[in-house]
């Protein structure tokens, strides 16, 4: 490859093909010093270096082919991921928004930790509603302000949480409990993988 | 199967020498020579189709850089994926060559069931 198109490669893109020939001509070259050194005359020591390829076109075919499929996959991956990212900051923004809406309906300032909470609930969770969202927001900050047992099952009445059985029940206010008691960013971690088994549920 | 055999076989020798560092595919092939005290002299035209059969696998991972003689070279590296496959396919090799060494080492047939 010139040292223009090398150097002016970021314009075009990579130039697949241009460096596969390099790379075996590098190959070829140091093939023919070494072959040189151990005795052959140079013409000799090209052929039987270029001879190792075998057929050339149809290596230097098959890797081309196999590094089109690879930069396929991972145009794949990029474009997966952008749609994720995409997907996720949408879902960030209703949430602060939503919970910005919350604070100034209720008078109440939300904490930080509550609304890094909240973002993270919702970085996760596909499918949140609003309304869905303010009981969220609203057990958390019950949570957060350290409530005994009576205070925080009050909350739950009052935001209409009902919970199918005794043993999430127990489980929700466990997990309530103890997202802000203890190390906040473990807890979040333990919330977030249960929460993968259940998507749609709010604790 | 012979086909499979081979691939897997020259892609956990390559993953072996990388395993050492980066180095460009002539490198590769002369480590490998070296080791084997010359038995085995891969063929380019093998050598670089599992080269970038291991790139695309994501085992091996590849950047331009400057050889010793200052010529411009590709360079492979190994990738903590392929640090991984290496570990589990030398140890499947190990148990395949043992099982193979110990059927062709028998002296007694086996017994007729």
């Amino acid at each position: 490859m010139g040292d223009f198109r090398r150097r002016y490669r970021p314009l075009w893109g990579p130039d697949v093909g241009g460096d596969v020939d390099e790379e075996f001509a590098f190959h070829v070259e140091e093939r023919t010093e070494a072959l040189i050194a151990a005795g052959l005359d140079e013409r000799a020591a090209r052929e039987e270096a270029i001879r190792g390829f075998g057929d050339i076109e149809r290596v230097k075919a098959s890797c081309l082919d196999l590094t089109r499929a690879r930069q396929e996959s991972m145009r794949r991956r990029e474009r997966l991921g952008e749609l994720r990212r995409g997907r996720r900051a949408r879902a960030r923004h209703r949430a602060l928004a939503d919970g910005v809406r919350w604070q100034s309906s209720s008078g109440q300032s939300l904490s930080d930790e509550v609304q890094r909470a909240a973002s993270f609930e919702l970085l996760y969770v596909k499918e949140i509603t609003s309304s869905v969202l303010d009981r969220l927001l609203n057990l958390l900050l019950c949570n957060c302000g350290h409530p005994h047992r009576g205070q925080l099952e009050a909350l739950e009445k009052k935001v209409g949480w009902k919970p199918d059985g005794s043993k999430d029940r127990v489980q929700a206010s466990t997990r309530l409990q103890t997202i802000f008691h203890g190390d906040a960013a473990r807890e979040l971690e333990d919330q977030y993988a249960w929460k993968l088994q259940h998507p749609y549920e709010l604790f | 199967l012979r086909k499979e055999l081979l691939h897997g076989t020259l892609e956990i020798m390559i993953l072996k020498t990388l395993s050492w560092g980066p180095m460009h595919g002539y490198g590769v092939g002369r480590w490998i020579e070296q080791l084997s005290d010359a038995a085995l002299r891969i063929e380019e035209g093998s050598l670089y189709p599992a080269l970038y059969r291991l790139e695309r696998k994501g085992w091996i991972e590849a950047e331009w850089g400057v050889s010793e003689k200052n010529r411009r070279a590709k360079y492979y590296r190994l990738t903590v994926e392929g640090r991984r496959q290496l570990r589990a396919g030398a140890g499947t090799w190990a148990e395949f060559a043992r099982a193979v060494g110990q059927v062709l080492s028998a002296t007694e047939q086996p017994v007729q069931s």
